[in-house]
């Protein structure tokens, strides 16, 4: 990758996640006004996620890189958890197990993606 | 409690993995490799980019992950050992050949110079894959994204592999490769594995002399290879581009004998005269654009710098009227020039965080007006109820 696909890459990558979540969601049973605040959510998480390991990267070593990127996970997980508890309409779901259910989705995907 | 707990053990559980799937910014992956010089790897000392051999060893058969290469040297960081420095690439071998994340760039053509053993990655700590590609053999090449590396893939009749391109080894067309014009009489030399100053002059190129669609490599001068009349080799790769499309002269211009601005006016030239796909030079700022009468007794250039407001050429349309975006900002024959323009990687870097961050504020702004106005929506239909 060069270094100016940087900005697709993230973009591709925000757009993936938001698609797959969304859907996931969907399945689930989420409906209308939740799936915008799922949508909402990772619009907030994922350009970070995917930015802050590059830096780090660049800037320190790989090493660092893979740690920031656990670390943000985690964050993530918890901070998304944690939106959702106060804003999704839906209760049925603890929120956290919801936000890794989607995350794991997404992971999945992501797999078969990189796959092909 | 136990909901907790169990969401703890998912987290160990897949966090990594969602991890590896969330990282979707691959870069030039680094690779493991083990020390195979029986005699260990020692470590050296960078100072002033000289390369001095310290007391210090990494044993045979360590396994090391390499992330940083650079003229044949890696970092080394090993905590456990407090060892800390520079080994010779020569002293390693990669053990793990998959290379699913390298981002190759577009096909071109390219040409071996050299015999070039290839390998099974873009390093020389990588295993040969037993090919070799004979000199004067014309492969497909694919550049490595990653700009500061003259190692590149290439393929030929079903070998595959990643060869090194440094000092003209292998060259290649640029994806933007265009007709050149030869400004000054240029000295051919050969350059493969002799450096720019020490490489033999194997001939000479005539001023004017136009060349289509040349090779190159990532050199920075000496870059342009050529076969002229006979004889081939690299030349200095400042030249004039054809630019293609009519160009209208503004304002009345001197025509000088060459591309410097201070040499000779052989000649003047009327506003209103129309090139048509001129050939034009431009380096750091200062431009020409090559002028030859219809006759072919006169030979020139009208000199300018790169300024907007001060260039004597404008391109225009089919109608004759200016097209407003000055091709003449486009030209650059000089990669330099395009390293000068553009921001430093680490720069580059910061700014995408920069804006990663603002899309997040937005989001979260835009979070908090969504959730308030659902609220508001709310709580105005339970006062209705």
């Amino acid at each position: 990758m060069r270094i100016e696909d940087i900005p697709l890459v993230m973009l591709k990558c925000l757009v993936l996640t938001i698609l797959i979540e969304s859907l996931i969601a969907l399945l689930i049973g989420y409906r209308k006004k939740d799936i915008i605040n799922v949508i909402l959510v990772n619009a907030i998480t994922n350009p970070l996620v995917t930015s802050i390991p590059i830096f780090f990267n660049v800037f320190y070593s790989v090493k660092a890189r893979n740690i920031s990127l656990l670390i943000l996970e985690i964050i993530t997980l918890l901070f998304e958890g944690f939106i959702y508890s106060k804003v999704l309409k839906k209760k049925t779901i603890n929120p956290f197990a919801l936000s890794l259910i989607l995350n794991a989705s997404s992971y999945g995907l992501g797999l078969i993606i990189n796959g092909m | 409690m136990k909901k907790i707990l169990l969401f703890i053990i998912s987290l160990m559980v897949l966090v990594p993995n969602i991890v590896l799937a969330d990282m979707g910014a691959p870069m030039v992956r680094p690779y493991e490799a083990e020390v195979t010089n029986p005699d260990g790897a020692v470590i050296y000392e960078n100072s002033n980019n000289q390369y001095t051999p310290t007391s210090k060893k990494i044993d045979y058969g360590q396994t090391l992950t390499v992330d940083m290469e650079e003229d044949g040297y890696i970092w080394v960081s090993l905590d456990e050992d407090n060892i800390s420095g520079f080994i010779s690439i020569k002293d390693v071998t990669v053990t793990d050949d998959s290379l699913k994340d390298i981002w190759l760039g577009e096909k071109v053509d390219g040409l071996v110079l050299v015999d070039s053993e290839i390998k099974k990655g873009p390093s020389d700590a990588y295993k040969s894959t037993g090919d070799t590609i004979n000199a004067g053999t014309k492969v497909t090449v694919r550049r490595i994204n990653d700009t500061s590396t003259p190692w590149v893939y290439i393929e030929y009749n079903g070998k595959k592999g990643y060869a090194n391109s440094y000092e003209g080894a292998i060259v290649y067309k640029w994806e933007e490769s265009k007709e050149h014009l030869i400004p000054y009489e240029r000295e051919i030399r050969t350059l493969v594995k002799d450096g720019y100053s020490e490489a033999n002059i194997v001939g000479k190129i005539p001023a004017y002399t136009i060349i289509k669609d040349p090779y190159f490599t990532d050199g920075w001068s000496y870059s342009m290879y050529i076969d002229y009349n006979g004889e081939k080799g690299f030349i200095y790769n400042m030249t004039a581009i054809k630019n293609s499309g009519n160009y209208k002269l503004i304002k009345n211009s001197d025509i000088h004998e060459s591309i410097e601005s201070d040499s000779k006016v052989i000649g003047k030239l009327d506003a209103g005269y129309i090139f048509k796909d001129p050939f034009i030079y431009e380096d750091h700022g200062e431009c020409a654009v090559f002028y030859e009468s219809e006759d072919k007794k006169i030979k020139g250039w009208i000199t300018y710098l790169w300024d907007e407001e001060n260039e004597p050429i404008k391109k225009i349309d089919d109608q004759g009227n200016v097209v407003e975006e000055s091709t003449t900002t486009k030209v650059t024959n000089n990669k330099e020039k395009d390293k000068e323009i553009k921001l430093s990687k680490k720069d580059y870097v910061i700014m995408c965080v920069i804006v990663a961050t603002s899309v997040s504020l937005t989001a979260i702004v835009t979070a908090i007006l969504v959730n308030k106005k659902n609220k508001k929506a709310v709580s105005n239909e339970e006062i209705k109820n």
